[in-house]
């Protein structure tokens, strides 16, 4: 999982051997820093850090290192591996012919633009004036396009 | 289409309305002889509130999808001529996907060809794109429609403006604007029916799409095999971009919602966030119910409770009905109305003193809660735990209504998706939710006991609710449906309407209810006189006095907890409170076993409309013995445990 560093902006990929090609001598699996193999700049992992995720989680938030990834690719993805406030139009709904058909019944079809405003203790989707709550299972059948299409000028939730 | 017949001048007019009790969805098919308007839309639109506003008749209003399962029908004067309004459960589509969805899908589908018969369709304005899908639906179906944009004022509140006219020319029918909830536009709105046309569906339907519009025009079932699913999504698809486009031609956003941070709108938005926040949404919770416990539990079940049944009966009503009937040479007569089992001393004094005024703390409450929009807040917070016996959060809306009417929350379980779901669901209503009359009594005995033993009730309750759904979860065939469930906006609950529902509840609870307390205090003075009760009173004590370890005189109150339970934990009540009392244990055990009887006998017959008399017998066989089994091991366990005493 890749994290970009917050002093010289190199996006690398944290772990052993980026650690160990930069000659840390704490590099193993104990080690709780993401250290930035161009600048040496080390930062607190907060994958690492209950409290961290905790402090997260009460903010609404998911940790940073996953944002980060999620901006630095234009490939669809899963709405249940979006961070919360992601907004994106679907790219295809990926499920049995009963959700879909129950999905579209609710609006979300392919094109739809949509927010994901939560993820626990339910995922809550924000499809123009439209909340709903679904459960994980659902939020994992909908394919997103990460990006923030323009619909601020009208109802229409379509990208 | 042909011209249709003038209406003339709106003039308003109240002449009623009735629920379709018991009707077939199939049976709602409407006669062509006189005009009939039918109210559709989207859940949570603001249909029952123009069905009100049109017949000036009260049915019940929720900020909740799945308020109206039933079809409702009122009467409107359009000028000289009277015109049925009929107000039908709310659909996302009419291609049905649930029983509920059913009941409208047909309804409207019965409608093609009948020249007298118009569809009014109740948009949200704020969200015209899921409306318009209905619409085309409607155009496709080729029945005469208007299309209504309720809630104008939240929509313009929200920034939106939308060109009523160009949308009228769009799609072919007339246009109206409505606020229902304060009876504008509704006469302009009645005026526009006379105008009524089909919607126009000039637009490229996918071929493998177009089973869908036979199936649309049939009125479908709601069990859809995978081929046919795969279609109707199809199908939705290339509506919904049809109502794409219109909502991009005709409508404009110019801001965004009202930004003053004290706006009611501002306010409610955040506290809708907060109900469903991951932390923050679990001491909304706890406080929504703490609030609900000292309103009903210490404001009706305690103060109010105690002016009743000791200042109003105690003082002034009792004493006096006695007065007058110690004149009454008969003394069948004298004890059949304040006797023992009197009439007037148990039945009305039950009734009155001690359950309405629980009843209506609770309806009060539930109103506020159902207004402001948290109910189906709660079922996204609850889902995960409700996986564990086999449903889905959607299931807390039955639940949730079943501490107010386990019978009219049986009804509302067809919401849920599948015929385990709804099955599951209504085994819990009977087994494990207590009804507000009976929630208010048991709150009233808990404040009697201690706080360790109010604990063993609760758990002993929750558990066997748990395992016994576990269980029916593990048992039954079929699937759990997922949980996908709207959020509708939280709204600050309207006095009027809060009131009003709660007046219509109230007044259902003394018709249905306290003919019932009057019936069983008769069934026990019949008993009584004809010396069958200590015969009764003898079968039972094995198990009341054997099992639960209860006085005799316990039989007579489970007896007509077959009634109604809410009347025997009454019963408890007063037995407890008497001389000879009762001790901790026997409360304890008591509680237990009455939580878990069947609510009452009218839930048995909304089972058998329900379900099939199959169900309501497998279901009533299961309950009471497995209400005194537990009741029974409750006393096991706490005789064993030795801490309330031995008893």
């Amino acid at each position: 999982m890749k994290t970009t560093c917050p002093l010289c902006a190199f996006e690398y990929e944290p772990g052993d051997e980026s650690c160990r090609a930069s000659g840390c001598p704490f590099a193993s699996k104990a080690c709780r820093k993401l250290h930035c193999p161009r600048c040496g700049y080390s930062v607190p992992d907060e994958r690492a850090s209950a409290l961290a995720r905790l402090v997260r989680r009460l903010l609404g938030e998911r940790p940073r290192v996953e944002r980060v990834q999620r901006e630095a690719t234009d490939a669809p993805f899963r709405l249940s591996e979006a961070p919360v406030r992601t907004r994106g139009a679907v790219s295809h709904i990926d499920a049995a012919p009963a959700l879909s058909a129950q999905l579209a019944a609710q609006g979300i079809v392919a094109g739809t633009v949509l927010r994901l405003a939560q993820r626990h203790p339910a995922f809550i989707i924000e499809v123009g004036e439209t909340v709903l709550a679904v459960e994980r299972s659902v939020a994992h059948s909908v394919w997103i396009h990460p990006g923030d299409p323009t619909v601020a000028d009208s109802q229409e939730p379509h990208a | 289409m042909a011209p249709r017949k003038g209406l003339g001048a709106p003039a308003l007019a109240t002449v009623g309305a009735t629920s379709d009790h018991g009707r077939n969805p199939q049976t709602n098919a409407i006669d062509d002889q006189t005009r009939r308007i039918v109210l559709v839309g989207n859940p949570n639109v603001g249909k029952s509130a123009l069905f009100t506003a049109l017949t000036g008749h009260h049915v019940t209003v929720s900020n909740y999808p799945g308020t109206t399962v039933e079809i409702t029908r009122g009467r409107l004067r359009i000028g000289s001529d009277n015109a049925e309004v009929v107000d039908s459960p709310g659909v996302n589509s009419l291609l049905a996907l649930t029983e509920d969805e059913q009941v409208t899908s047909a309804l409207v589908a019965s409608l093609r060809g009948n020249p007298n018969a118009v569809v009014v369709q109740v948009a949200d304005a704020k969200n015209l794109r899921r409306a318009l899908l209905i619409t085309l639906e409607l155009g496709q179906i080729e029945v005469p429609t208007v299309l209504d944009l309720n809630m104008t004022d939240e929509a313009e509140g929200h920034g939106f403006e939308i060109d009523t006219q160009g949308l009228s020319e769009a799609l072919g029918v007339p246009v109206c604007r409505t606020v229902a909830t304060r009876a504008r536009g509704v006469e302009e709105l009645v005026a526009a029916i006379s105008r009524a046309r089909v919607p126009l569906n000039h637009f490229a339907l996918p071929e493998e799409a177009r089973p869908a519009v036979a199936r649309l025009k049939a009125g479908v079932a709601s069990e859809l095999g995978a081929v046919d699913l795969r279609v109707v999504a199809r199908y939705t698809e290339a509506l919904l971009a049809r109502a794409d486009s219109l909502v991009k031609s005709y409508v404009r956003r110019r801001r965004g919602p009202t930004g003053a941070w004290l706006h009611p709108d501002r306010l409610a938005h955040v506290l809708g966030a907060l109900s469903v926040h991951p932390v923050w949404g679990w001491p909304m919770l706890f406080l929504a119910l703490g609030a609900v416990y000292l309103f009903v539990g210490r404001l009706g079940a305690g103060t109010l409770v105690d002016l009743l049944e000791h200042g109003l009966f105690g003082r002034l009503i009792n004493p006096a009905v006695g007065a007058l009937f110690a004149r009454v040479p008969w003394p069948f007569v004298r004890d059949l109305f304040v006797g023992p089992y009197g009439l007037v001393t148990v039945g009305l004094t039950y009734g009155l003193a001690i359950i309405l005024p629980i009843v209506a703390t609770f309806f009060l409450a539930f109103g506020i809660a159902e207004d402001s929009g948290y109910l189906p807040r709660l079922a996204a917070m609850l889902d995960r735990l409700f996986r564990a016996i086999g449903l889905n959060g959607k299931a807390v809306l039955p639940m949730v209504l079943g501490l107010g009417c386990d019978t009219m929350a049986t009804m509302t379980t067809r919401i849920l998706a599948t015929r385990k779901e709804r099955l599951i669901a209504t085994l819990m209503l009977a087994l494990g939710v207590p009804c507000s009359a009976q929630l208010g009594v048991l709150l009233a005995m808990v404040s009697v006991v201690p706080a360790s033993a109010a604990c063993v009730w609760l758990i002993s309750v929750m558990a066997t609710v748990v395992v016994v759904g576990w269980l029916a979860a593990r048992v039954l065939p079929g699937q759990v449906g997922l949980f996908v469930l709207e959020l509708p906006p939280m709204r600050m609950p309207g006095l009027g309407n809060v009131l009003a529902k709660t007046a219509a509840r109230v007044e259902w609870y003394l018709r249905e209810a306290v003919p019932l307390f009057l019936v069983g205090t008769f069934l026990l003075f019949v008993l009584d006189r004809v010396g069958a009760l200590p015969g009764l009173i003898r079968i039972g004590e094995p198990i009341v006095v054997g099992l639960l370890g209860l006085p005799r005189e316990a039989a007579e109150a489970f007896l007509i907890g077959f009634l109604r339970r809410d009347f025997a934990a009454t019963r408890l009540f007063d037995m407890a409170r008497g001389v000879a009392g009762l001790t901790t244990i026997q409360l304890v055990v008591s509680m237990v076993t009455i939580t878990l009887f069947i609510p009452c006998i009218a839930n048995v017959f909304i089972i058998v409309k329900e379900r099939g008399w199959r169900v309501a017998a497998a279901i009533t066989a299961f309950v009471f013995p497995l209400a005194f089994a537990v009741g029974g091991l409750v006393r096991w366990a706490m005789v064993a445990a030795g801490t309330w005493g031995v008893r």
